[in-house]
């Protein structure tokens, strides 16, 4: 009975409303329709400048940029960098790619882990970094598991995710270059690096 | 008022029970609806949170009108995105009956006419006389519709067959799209109070003072324990 007329009440309720309900829909209808012409003209000017009237902001952009570096850092990560859930590792994979052993790079600049990687020296630093890799792979600071013999290379265990930051040799990546890398103070940085002077990281960013 | 009540037969009060229960359905008919329709307008402005989300969590927008601004921005370009197909439809569905109307050289077409227009294919029926209420006598007749014209398909009614489903299918698609619009502007005024909303209720810096105060207990907001902090400072 009580549920009866609360209905009711909320029909009636609705009643009162629905004019003014009426008013807002057809009024947005209209600011809807002039905003899609408007929109619909930029559009076309964007496709005829080469662009595209896109989702994506520049903020958006940035978000990604952060938090696509932030995943790597986090110390029990859930997703991965493309957005898959991260599953528990079986024993037996078999280690494929010498991509699998990528450590997180630190950022080198206090730029680069406010605004993100500059996409273009990344691009331009990608090849580099893959050759790199291949060598780090030869060489012999390549971890334990790796040593392991034909019979046992099929139950080599991914390890990555014991290694600490600390235990990275970071020494073997080569920085990547951003437009602030001309800056004075960010060659002192390098210097004290090379020194081995204190060395400040945005570990938990 | 009582003595009217009082003079009433029995078939009249059961005829004034039946409208006062007619009426009560059609409350509860309206509500029934209205409330399906609150449900959906929150669902359709939920699916705001998938598009600002990654902005907040990375703390790129970190004021108010920042991301009112932002998302209000982003909700236009959604509408435009979803608004653009019923938009086309109704404009070809336009486009069909100027065309019908040049090649006809009839620009006085109405398209719900019976004789050449969409009412060809609809049952029509005449409801004039249907209930007759004499207020005198309390007395109540009904008659049922009579049956005017039945459905035929009409060639030359080609135009509106195409252009009256079309805007209908198009009109609500876009009533659709705006009913989005206006969620997901409510979804961007309650998420802008709340994302940001620094409330202090709960809130008692002389409670937070004693707790911290108290031996062996560590203060609230504090990230480092005192044992690590003695470890810090051996070092």
């Amino acid at each position: 009975m009580e549920s009866l007329f609360k209905s009711v009440g909320r029909g009636l309720l609705y009643l009162l409303v629905l004019p003014f309900f009426l008013l807002v829909i057809s009024g947005y209808a209209i600011a809807g329709l002039i905003v899609f012409i408007y929109l619909f003209f930029k559009s076309i000017v964007l496709f005829f400048m080469g662009r595209s009237l896109d989702i994506e902001l520049p903020e958006d952009k940035k978000a990604k940029q952060i938090i696509q570096k932030a995943i790597p850092a986090s110390t029990n990560p859930v997703i991965k960098q493309d957005g898959a859930p991260l599953r528990d590792t079986p024993d037996d994979i078999v280690v494929v790619s010498s991509k699998a052993f990528i450590p997180y790079d630190e950022p080198s600049t206090v730029e680069e882990a406010c605004f993100g990687l500059d996409i273009k020296s990344e691009k331009l630093s990608e090849p580099s970094k893959e050759k790199m890799i291949s060598e780090l792979s030869t060489d012999d600071t390549k971890p334990q598991s790796i040593n392991a013999t034909p019979n046992e290379e099929k139950k080599i265990v991914l390890e990555t995710h014991d290694l600490s930051q600390d235990d990275i040799p970071l020494g073997k990546y080569s920085p990547k270059k951003t437009h602030f890398d001309d800056l004075d103070d960010d060659e002192d940085e390098k210097q004290n690096k090379k020194e081995g002077g204190v060395d400040i990281h945005f570990k938990d960013f | 008022m009582l003595p009217i009540l009082l003079k009433l037969t029995e078939s009249d009060k059961r005829l004034l029970i039946a409208f006062l229960l007619i009426f009560i359905l059609i409350f509860v008919i309206v509500g029934a609806i209205g409330y399906l329709i609150v449900r959906v307008m929150k669902w359709q402005g939920k699916r705001l949170d998938s598009c600002v989300s990654d902005v907040v969590y990375s703390r790129v927008i970190t004021d108010k009108k920042t991301f009112s601004k932002y998302a209000h921005k982003k909700n236009w370009i959604i509408f435009y995105k979803a608004a653009r197909v019923p938009v086309i439809i109704m404009l070809v569905s336009g486009i069909i009956l100027v065309i019908r109307n040049l090649v006809y050289h009839d620009f006085s077409y109405d398209v719900f006419n019976k004789d050449d227009g969409f009412s060809t294919v609809l049952f029509l029926w005449n409801f004039d006389g249907m209930f007759i209420l004499d207020p005198l006598t309390l007395s109540f007749t009904f008659n049922p519709p009579q049956l005017v014209h039945s459905p035929e398909f009409v060639l030359t009614a080609w135009g509106s067959y195409l252009f009256v489903p079309g805007i209908a299918v198009g009109g609500l698609w876009y009533l659709w799209c705006v009913q989005s619009l206006i969620s997901r502007t409510l979804r961007i005024k309650k998420l802008s109070e709340s994302i940001f909303d620094k409330n202090l209720d709960k809130f008692n810096q002389n409670e937070q003072l004693m707790n911290s105060l108290n031996a062996g207990q560590t203060p609230l907001n504090s990230e480092v324990k005192p044992a690590e902090e003695n470890k810090s400072l051996d070092k």
